[in-house]
């Protein structure tokens, strides 16, 4: 995405104003914005989150022009408006936003929704508006929401950007985004399109296309794998509610657990409780090892110990028989098959039917596998022996693991009654009744908990047994569909989509951890840059960034300086990866290819000292594509000796009054 | 039941993984084909690759 340009019309304290953005022509890709203090630039900025989004930051939800509000006459409409005109890959968008204000006769001025527009211009020139319901999915593809923060970037809300990142549902969003913009959007979509959930995918089209008339069990099997999955979608979806709760919960837990700490008695009683709730914990583990050694035990005797005295009988039945030494090792009844119907033996001598060779040779197929018993007799009497020799002492191994296991249940027994006292406690009149009410919520949470993984678990099992059930279905209908030449093809090309949908997910995953790390990187050179001394950055699977001191164990707390050269770094990382990506002669690079992104930043500069900026000012236009800087009238003269050769267009607020701001 | 055997070309698979995702990227550039046409597109690229196989 590259801005074109942006016009404003009644919007706060812009009347008319429009501003067209330089866009790397000659080099030049800064456009800077000078104003004092309090003439907009940060209004203006927000008018690309209204255009886009339909929000602000503003507490006063009201767009309209203070001036224009106050002159309209009652019945009279007047309309808030801003177009915004980007390139987002070859498409040319306009981006229209409109909000219309009625007054009221009590001189109230009330706005209606605001009205969304997009016209799109494709390669060929074609020109159209999109339809109203899709305009908004249109504006997540060309920038989420969750990332556009930090692409119009906020100096002086970094606190807020930060916190979006490391909690909650967002961050999924959010590192989803960067995914997205580091080049994997090709592959997500990719997968998107042949993801076997979705019956209009790929592989679902596959499934529903099977020809049933040559057999109804085709179609029963069918059914049998939509029912499945449809049931496999919804556990999911559920899996994913409850691990939700479970973190929250859990977290909850955590947060009282520490706070009931604050009272003497809680304290106590809390640390008594938690060392119990710790052996009961470590008591279950035990009992489950000797439970599992149990299992091993049977396992692995239970054949000989049910079989021992079959074993034994076989043998004293098989003791004076004799069959060993009748049959010719290693020969099979084919061999002497073969041997008559060439009607010469091996040494030579003619088999001729009837004759007395013939027969002797002929009598020897019953001794010789399949039919043969002797061999097979012999190795039975070898393995019954090693058996009856080796037979362990199965009964009296698991009655002594019985008698641990009971021993355990007692001791978990008496420490659980030992935590009820302690509950009993925490709730009564023995302690205030501050500390009552946390305890019950830890132990509202504890059940939360519970409750959450019982279901989790009866969940995961039934998922399994559906996945079975479709994996069954589906091997059968296979076995079906081989045999009817139409359905034969369907079955080859769903055998060719299910690969390749494997392997891009495998691509997938291993290249969303490489570019990670290079990612980590590629940040902590330009934190570098900017923040001199012994700081790194981590970047989790979840996209979290974690400030570390060389000589320290642990997460540190950054200064305000600090947390907007974590961003600054975090995002003109990615922006500098997307271009490397871009411009690169490989091949597999080029796959990873995405979009050129703009950074918007308001104030970037107030929080840094005369040499951060000077590195800053290096940093930016290298590293974005299109640099769109609001700057304060103070800096603005750094900024110019710094960026001076890449501005392409400069631009000034200048304050009429508290309620217009003109551009020149 | 044991599920029968399908002989895929590890080739094939290779060349249309590629040719894929360099559509996919071009259709997030351009928008030209739409979810649905993206899906009928890829089916026909697996038909042909598959069918030149058969043919074999």
């Amino acid at each position: 995405m590259l801005l074109e340009s942006i016009m404003l019309e009644n919007f706060r304290q812009f009347r008319h104003g429009s501003i067209d953005f330089a866009q790397g022509k000659d080099g030049k890709n800064v456009t800077i914005i000078i104003g004092e203090n309090g003439t907009g630039k940060t209004t203006f900025a927000q008018a690309f989150f209204w255009c886009m989004y339909g929000e602000t930051e503003f507490s006063d939800k009201n767009m309209l022009n203070k001036i224009v509000a106050q002159e309209m006459t009652p019945s009279q409409e007047q309309r808030v408006k801003v177009t915004l005109k980007l390139w987002h890959g070859d498409v040319h968008y306009t981006l229209i936003r409109e909000q219309v204000y009625h007054k009221e006769y009590s001189g109230k001025v009330k706005g209606d929704n605001t009205k969304f527009e997009i016209m799109r211009k494709d390669v060929s020139g074609n020109s159209k508006p999109m339809k109203r319901t899709q305009c908004e999915s249109e504006v997540k593809s060309i920038l989420p929401k969750e990332l556009s923060r930090y692409f119009f970037f906020d100096g002086e809300r970094i606190e807020k950007m930060s916190k979006d990142i490391s909690s909650g549902k967002k961050a999924m969003d959010f590192a989803e985004a960067v995914k997205g913009l580091l080049g994997l959007n090709a592959m997500y979509s990719a997968i998107q399109h042949f993801n076997p959930r979705s019956k209009n995918g790929v592989i679902g089209s596959y499934e529903s296309s099977y020809d049933a008339r040559s057999n109804t069990k085709v179609q029963e099997y069918t059914r049998t794998i939509e029912r499945c999955k449809t049931r496999i979608e919804e556990i999911d979806a559920r899996l994913d509610e409850l691990a939700e709760q479970i973190t929250q919960a859990n977290g909850r837990k955590q947060d009282k657990s520490e706070e009931i700490k604050q009272y003497a008695e809680g304290e106590e009683l809390q640390r008594q409780k938690e060392r119990l709730q710790q052996d009961i914990e470590h008591a279950k583990a035990m009992r489950s090892n000797v439970v599992k050694t149990i299992c091993q035990d049977f396992n692995g005797a239970m054949s000989s110990f049910f079989s021992a005295s079959l074993i034994v009988r076989a043998l004293n039945f098989l003791f004076d028989k004799d069959i060993a030494g009748k049959d010719i090792p290693y020969m099979h009844a084919q061999t002497i098959e073969y041997l008559l119907k060439q009607k010469v033996c091996i040494c030579g001598t003619h088999l001729d039917e009837g004759s007395v060779p013939y027969q002797k040779v002929k009598e020897l197929i019953e001794f010789l596998p399949p039919q043969s018993i002797s061999t097979t007799i012999g190795d039975f009497k070898k393995e019954a022996k090693k058996r009856v020799n080796s037979k362990t002492d199965l009964y009296g191994r698991v009655c002594d693991n019985l008698a641990v296991i009971s021993q355990q249940d007692e001791d978990i027994e008496n420490k659980i009654e030992d935590l009820q006292e302690i509950e009993k406690k925490l709730s009564s009149g023995d302690v205030r009744a501050k500390v009552r009410a946390i305890n019950s919520e830890i132990q509202l949470c504890s059940q939360t908990i519970s409750k959450c993984n019982s279901e989790r678990d009866m969940l995961l099992q039934e998922r399994g047994r559906k996945a079975q059930e479709a994996e069954r279905a589906d091997s059968e209908r296979r076995n079906l569909t081989l045999l009817d030449d139409k359905n034969k093809k369907i079955e080859i090309y769903k055998a060719y989509a299910e690969r390749i949908y494997e392997e891009l997910q495998q691509v997938y995953i291993s290249s969303e951890a490489e570019i990670r790390n290079h990612l980590q990187a590629t940040i902590n050179d330009i934190f570098k840059q900017i923040f001199e001394g012994g700081l790194y950055l981590t970047i989790d699977d979840k996209y979290h960034i974690s400030v570390y001191a060389n000589d320290y164990d642990g997460d540190v707390e950054t200064s305000t300086a600090q947390s907007i050269s974590v961003i600054f770094a975090f995002i003109t990382g990615i922006i500098k990866m997307a271009r490397e990506n871009r411009n690169a002669t490989d091949e597999n690079a080029k796959l990873l290819s995405s979009e050129p992104y703009p950074l918007v930043m308001d104030a970037p500069l107030s929080a840094f000292d005369k040499r951060r900026i000077a590195t800053v000012c290096e940093a930016l236009p290298n590293t974005a594509e299109q640099v769109i800087i609001f700057i304060k009238d103070t800096d603005g003269s750094i900024a110019e000796e710094y960026l001076g050769d890449r501005i392409g267009s400069r631009h000034t607020f200048d304050k009429k009054n508290d309620f217009e701001t003109v551009l020149s | 039941m044991e599920k029968a055997e399908i002989t895929i070309n590890d080739k094939a698979i290779e060349r249309l993984k590629r040719k894929i995702i360099l559509q996919e990227n071009q259709n997030l550039k351009t928008r030209e084909k739409s979810d649905q046409r993206m899906v009928a597109w890829i089916k026909e690229q697996i038909e042909e690759e598959a069918q030149c196989y058969l043919n074999q």
